[in-house]
């Protein structure tokens, strides 16, 4: 007799790779191996049309349908969410659509705005918070100054004008609007309250952002500014930054040797 | 280990249309039931929601992807997340299905048959039962649909379940139509299965549309058919006192559809109940 591991083993690459499931028995036999085909298909290319909804707008139903059909068969799922199915979807998409780079960027965004709706709740720090926090900072406790930001933001490139391009796709009756970003533009997003939100964001500060995000101090991004206009005027660039990226609400805690505050 | 106590009542599915409703409105429901893994999320929406409903309803988790059938066992990280969201939301009872979802290398996102052996028998208890040890309380687990089956079954369903019922404590979740809708593909006779399953171990019934055809297909997008009600009555004459429920997961209705239809269960579990058995 069959035993369950080899059984299901088989059953899952009928199912994955459709390879031959002739030594099903009795029931609907094939019919029944063609319902769970369909079954386990339909339900992954439908994760991928809910999540990537712009994106197939913008490719075109039967474009994204075909791609679907590739990203599932070149990745078929290991976990137990249907959540993350999409994830390596804008790779997919960037292969499979080498003429319109365009697709990819959206479904890159989209992929970003979906991981972000569930992301950690969490508080954050408001400009008021942080004035009073750090009335009484010195030079050092300035230069040691860290940040830990949303847990979901996300920094991308943008070669597209993604606010232009994401509105124009909200509904299908309105013509796609693609137009190229400024040169070095990239993109951030992030979940405001409930909402997944982005902005396009020059290429310096989304260096400096993304750099405080992987653990420097603010010393490092103000001397990383200071190259280019000076140290006094780069503090200044520096402080503009960090005073737009507290109104935005993307700091979570701020860290001064070691200490780590929360409002 | 704690056991789920009988609770009698009529409940519905919780589904994105009707989520407002659910937490704006007094709907007569005396409970709700959600899928599991669209709550064990870190943070965002649907976790305010499933809080706001809780705080409204009495809430039971009814999840997709345990894969007690699975050969490679449970999943730790899932069982993780799971146990996590049961000690946020304290439902009534957490169910699953009698099947399988995953090999270690692939999740297929779908119930799965099993090959109703002795061997699987005991893959799914050592499965239950670490999956019970983990939440720290009996479970439910439902008769899925099916659309084969495999020349190794040694028993039929109904058995399976009566025997996984008494060896791990868990208690049952019959889906009357999943029961007709196997009934027909495979060939038995539907009032065999309810004689065969053990009463006093059902705690909620589900009831669900299906697709007909030659093969019926357990569509859950539309509503429940005639025989399937017929099917419903007999077996509330033999059950205890049961939760009930109506399952809609495609071209789902305005809500008010659905509670009519659920008012019909309401009559015809009454009606059933002071009716003996012909």
């Amino acid at each position: 007799m069959i035993r369950l591991r080899e059984r299901q083993s088989r059953f899952l690459a009928a199912l994955v790779e459709g390879s031959d499931a002739s030594d099903l028995g009795a029931g609907p036999g094939e019919t029944g191996m063609d319902i769970y085909r369909n079954n386990y298909r339909s339900a992954l290319i439908g994760a991928l049309e809910s999540t990537f909804e712009r994106t197939a707008r913008l490719a075109g139903r039967e474009a994204f349908r075909q791609a679907a059909i590739h990203h599932v068969i070149a990745h078929p799922p290991t976990s137990w969410t249907l959540d993350v199915v999409g994830q390596g979807f804008a790779g997919t998409c960037r292969a499979l659509f080498v003429n319109d780079p365009d697709v990819a960027e959206i479904a890159w965004l989209e992929w970003a705005m979906a991981c972000s709706f569930t992301s950690r709740d969490t508080d954050v720090i408001s400009l008021e918070d942080f004035e009073r926090i750090s009335a009484a900072y010195d030079d050092s406790h300035w230069t040691q100054l860290r940040l830990s930001f949303l847990p979901a933001l996300t920094i991308g490139s943008a070669q597209f004008d993604l606010t232009v391009l994401w509105r124009s796709l909200a509904e299908t009756s309105r013509d796609v609007e693609v137009a190229a970003a400024e040169p070095g533009q990239r993109v951030v997003v992030w979940r405001d309250g409930e909402r997944p939100v982005f902005r396009l964001m020059s290429e310096s500060e989304a260096y400096c952002l993304e750099t405080m995000q992987s653990g420097a101090a603010f010393g490092e991004i103000c001397e990383h500014l200071a190259v280019g206009a000076g140290a006094e005027s780069g503090g200044q660039q520096a402080a503009a930054m960090l005073r737009k990226w507290l109104s935005l609400s993307l700091v979570e805690s701020v860290i001064v040797c070691h200490e780590r505050r929360k409002p | 280990m704690t056991a789920i106590k009988p609770f009698r009542g009529f409940g519905l599915g919780l589904r994105p249309p009707h989520y407002r409703e659910f937490v704006e409105r007094d709907v007569p429901v005396d409970f709700v039931e959600v899928i599991s893994e669209n709550f064990m999320v870190d943070g965002g929406k649907p976790l305010r929601i499933l809080r706001e409903v809780r705080e409204r309803y009495p809430v039971a988790l009814h999840g997709v992807s345990l894969s007690v059938g699975s050969a490679d066992g449970v999943d730790p990280e899932y069982l993780e997340r799971l146990a996590g969201l049961v000690r946020s939301i304290e439902p009534l009872w957490v169910s699953d299905h009698l099947c399988w979802t995953r090999t270690s290398a692939h999740n297929s996102h779908d119930l799965l048959p099993l090959p109703l052996t002795h061997e699987a028998m005991q893959v799914v208890c050592d499965n239950i039962d670490r999956s019970q040890e983990a939440l720290g309380r009996a479970m439910l687990f439902e008769n899925p649909s099916s659309y084969l089956s495999f020349p190794e079954d040694e028993m039929p369903e109904w058995a399976f379940l009566s025997e996984m019922s008494r060896r791990t404590g868990c208690f049952l979740l019959l889906d009357i139509n999943n029961i007709y809708v196997s009934a027909h593909n495979h060939g038995f006779d539907p009032v065999d299965y309810l004689a065969g399953i053990p009463a006093d171990r059902v705690r909620q019934i589900h009831l669900a549309g299906h697709t007909p055809g030659d093969v019926l297909i357990d569509t859950h997008d539309r509503a429940v058919c005639d025989a399937v009600w017929e099917l419903y009555a007999r077996a509330m004459r033999d059950l205890g006192p049961v939760a009930v429920m109506i399952e809609r997961d495609d071209a789902i209705p305005p809500l008010n559809e659905l509670l009519a239809e659920l008012e019909y269960a309401r009559t015809v579990a009454v009606s059933a109940i002071s009716e003996p058995l012909a």
